[in-house]
């Protein structure tokens, strides 16, 4: 299975480094590709430093159209699968098989990183917490599955799923982008995963993001039934 | 609506019409935007400037004084504006994006394809 590491970044240069030294360690072959966000630090001359690929956008874009920028790529490069891990440490690249496998064996298209399901470590603030568990229960009665973390930046995808993703308007790819799938048709399932704190550097949410970001992700979910259900219909009508 | 308050708004809208003019002239605001202005000025104008069609407004919105009736209709122009504005920075904001990801993707493809062809000029030589 050709794979594709997408690690969106921006002003990460503290952190990527040992993201991307740790990528090897991962017992799996895949080819990685760094999306740098237009970073005002180091960002981009670190990956360069290390020889690694990397696609440095003109200008800051956010982390969603980041994504989406390399998930366009693997579907024009023809990769068979995509796994995306945040560029700030937090994620373990170890992950990175037991997030291919289930799509290895066609039991998912779409494995989420989960820091919640059993044998998953994470310790949120209380806010965000609350935030999550909202979520998890919204999106898993709408996806009719459990789900426990709607907000994980650890994903892999059957590359049918990428070229799903970059055909619509999402905003951080989160609930709203497993309700699409889903309703798509395409199979979710949760891996877990343990998350380490962040090492250097700020979260992209600012406290702004604690009101906005549930209006935005719960009009994204009703966006998104609709688009999916419009997409389901012209297939069927094709 | 007194003659003076009439003649102050007609005032204001030839100045606004004359700037939105100006802004044409000067390739500072696309001519389809323009159109939409200067027909919304001028409607205005009209309604301002006419008391039976004036009088037939306030009836039609139901308020009891013409000046409620005109805040009224200023209100929901200006809620449209926004929305209208916000919908078209974000049709921009889409293109930029696209423009963007082509920008970004088209050089490190560029710079893969250069790499392959020293590796190949390399090969080339070694043979």
């Amino acid at each position: 299975m050709k794979s594709l590491v997408v690690v969106p970044a921006y002003n990460e240069g503290q952190n990527i480094r040992q993201v991307l030294v740790a990528l090897p360690e991962a017992s799996v072959t895949f080819d990685v590709l760094v999306i740098d966000d237009c970073s005002t630090d180091n960002t981009g001359d670190v990956v360069a430093e290390l020889g690694i690929p990397q696609i440095r956008l003109p200008c800051n874009l956010g982390y969603a159209r980041a994504v989406q920028t390399g998930l366009r790529y693997a579907v024009n490069h023809e990769y068979d699968a995509v796994v995306l891990i945040d560029a700030d440490g937090q994620h373990n690249p170890n992950v990175i098989p037991s997030m291919l496998e289930p799509l290895k064996r066609g039991e998912a298209d779409l494995t989420v990183g989960s820091r919640f399901v059993h044998g998953g470590s994470y310790r949120a603030s209380f806010g965000r917490a609350i935030g999550i568990r909202l979520f998890s229960h919204l999106a898993s009665f709408l996806l009719k599955q459990k789900v426990t973390d709607t907000s994980s930046g650890c994903k892999a995808m059957h590359i049918g799923v990428a070229r799903a993703l970059i055909a619509s308007h999402f905003v951080d790819f989160h609930a709203e982008a497993l309700v699409y799938v889903t309703r798509l048709g395409y199979g979710v399932r949760e891996v877990p995963i343990t998350v380490g704190n962040r090492a250097q550097g700020s979260s992209m949410y600012s406290p702004l993001s604690f009101v906005t970001y549930p209006l935005q992700t719960i009009l994204l979910m009703l966006v998104a039934m609709w688009e999916a259900s419009q997409h389901r219909s012209e297939e069927f009508h094709r | 609506m007194s003659i003076h308050a009439t003649i102050v708004v007609d005032l204001i809208i030839a100045i606004l019409i004359f700037d939105v003019l100006r802004l044409v002239i000067g390739k500072k605001l696309y001519v389809g935007y323009a159109v939409i202005w200067l027909g919304v000025l001028i409607a205005f104008g009209v309604l301002v400037s006419v008391p039976p069609i004036l009088n037939m407004f306030t009836r039609l919105m139901g308020t009891k004084l013409t000046l409620s009736a005109l805040i009224l209709m200023a209100l929901m122009l200006v809620f449209w504006a926004l929305i209208y504005l916000s919908s078209r920075l974000s049709i921009l904001a889409d293109r930029v994006t696209k423009i963007a990801q082509y920008i970004g993707t088209s050089e490190l493809e560029k710079r893969e394809k250069s790499i392959q062809g020293t590796g190949a000029d390399n090969t080339a030589d070694s043979d």
